[in-house]
């Protein structure tokens, strides 16, 4: 039996042709659940009718014609946000001069339906806009339902854009840091240059934006082998060992490394990431030992599932 | 956005024609014609916010005159003021909402309303809407105010006609759920 749900408003309007309009009635006969719905629809529309047509502000025209803005100020705007903090948390709310807000926090930050902030004691946190926040140094843990990209947090070094999760962002007093993400996924961006940092992994930021993404659960050779690529080169011996802890889970942090570590270097990860069973079957290896772009961004999509 | 012509006034061709030119007085003309129902839309798509519905006519209106070239007829004119309206709000919502629970905003601005409802019916009405997810919300809202087909709400929506159904359904029945909770009985 097909219900009529989405049929009710136009039926109960009486604009439902024939002979939609005949179906719908013999469904409502038998249908005990489409029949409370559509007694729901009935009263939702009658009760409507209490909802009078508002009179215009006076200064209406006049806006619209001057083109005035009217839109809160957007220290009015930090503000509200600074309130809430304060209403929620424990908070201090500082002020270095009207037009350079800075909120230096602990406690929660409402993001309305989106989900909430909360900033670690001692963080100092900007409210660029009411999505956008900078966060100078300290820590954000952030629980976000809103669209994807919607949400944004920059610290010194690169900008964390949410895809819809739980993560943390952590900044120390020389503006590097580490994002972690809890569930679902972050961007980390700088310079037009984006990393995709999935549920699980960890990533450090620092003065060239993101760094490798690492599993949580990464054994220590691959964190040591990770670090010695970010300072500046891996010796054969830690790449050995490196390559030999890796797990399947390990293999975007492999394709990641890929472009840190020396083209001598290159094959042997590729191979390593062959040999967690995670290649792509038409990703050509040669491409990717070359650091052909779209190869590396079909392998590093494929192992985030993007 | 009906723009009926009332009697003894230009057509709405001249009208836009003349306001398109830069005519003020048409311009005022085709405002009057269409911001109250922008603005009653608003007002109840934000739950009673006077400053959030100023700032959502304010912009349909003014990108309305910036882009009046491009337009060369009523339909055209409605449509897109409709397509606006929605934008507007929901943009406006999204500036809004994320730093502020609609639920205490909601509560705050009725208390300081009190005086200005028109009735006990129509603030619990208008606090039941507010409760409604925003597309069922800006569709009921349409549907209402400016008497919209399915076909003009589908373009307005940007959706299809099948989805207009849909929401207009689900919002009329899930509004009277919201009004029986608000009056704590069932619905």
């Amino acid at each position: 039996m097909k219900h009529v749900v989405d049929e009710l408003d136009a039926f109960e309007r009486g604009t439902l042709p024939e002979p939609a309009s005949r179906r719908v009635d013999e469904h409502l006969r038998e249908c005990a659940g489409c029949r409370e719905e559509a007694r729901l629809v009935r009263a939702g529309q009658q009760a409507l009718a209490a909802l009078g047509m508002p009179p215009l502000p006076r200064d209406a025209w006049e806006a619209v014609r001057t083109r005035r803005p009217r839109r809160r100020p957007a220290a009015a705007r930090w503000l509200a946000a600074a309130v809430v903090v304060a209403a929620i948390g424990s908070a201090i709310v500082a002020t270095r001069r009207p037009a350079d807000p800075v909120v230096v926090a602990t406690g929660r930050l409402s993001l309305g339906a989106f989900g909430h902030v909360d900033i670690e004691q001692g963080s100092i946190v900007r409210v660029e806009a009411p999505m956008h926040l900078r966060l100078e140094r300290g820590a954000v843990h952030a629980v976000v339902t809103a669209p994807p990209r919607l949400f944004v947090v920059d610290t010194p070094r690169a900008r964390a854009i949410d895809l819809g999760c739980s993560y943390e962002v952590r900044v120390d007093e020389n503006g590097d840091g580490t994002l972690t993400v809890d569930a679902g996924a972050v961007a980390l961006e700088r310079a037009m240059r984006e990393v995709v940092v999935p549920a699980g992994f960890a990533c450090a930021i620092d003065a060239r934006g993101a760094g490798v993404p690492v599993s949580q659960r990464a054994p220590d050779a691959l964190r040591v082998l990770v670090a010695q690529a970010a300072r500046g080169g891996a010796t054969h011996p830690e790449l050995a060992a490196g390559l030999a802890a890796a797990r399947p889970a390990d293999a975007l942090t492999l394709a990641h490394l890929l472009p840190r570590v020396a083209a001598s270097q290159r094959p042997a990860v590729r191979a390593a990431i062959q040999s967690l069973g995670r290649w792509p079957a038409d990703l050509d290896p040669a491409d990717v030992d070359a650091l052909d772009a779209a190869a590396l961004s079909k392998l590093v999509g494929s192992l985030t599932n993007r | 956005m009906r723009l009926a012509v009332a009697e003894g006034s230009q057509d709405e061709a001249a009208l836009i024609a003349s306001a398109r030119d830069g005519g003020e007085a048409a311009r005022q003309e085709l405002f009057e014609r269409c911001a109250p129902r922008v603005h009653a839309v608003a007002l109840h798509f934000f739950g009673g916010d006077a400053s959030a519905a100023s700032d959502v006519v304010q912009e349909v209106f003014v990108k309305a005159f910036d882009r009046l070239a491009g337009f060369r007829g009523e339909a055209q004119l409605a449509t897109w003021l409709h397509r606006v309206t929605v934008n507007a709000c929901l943009d406006e919502r999204r500036s809004r909402r994320k730093l502020v629970a609609l639920d205490a905003a909601e509560g705050e601005r009725m208390a300081h309303d009190d005086a200005a409802e028109r009735s006990q019916r129509e603030a619990l009405v208008r606090r039941a809407v507010a409760r409604l997810p925003p597309k069922l919300r800006i569709a009921v809202l349409l549907r209402h105010f400016e008497d919209l087909s399915y076909d003009e709400m589908a373009r307005a929506l940007g959706c299809s006609m099948g989805t207009v159904a849909s929401r207009l359904s689900r919002g009329h029945a899930q509004l009277a759920r919201e009004l029986a909770a608000l009056q704590g009985g069932a619905p």
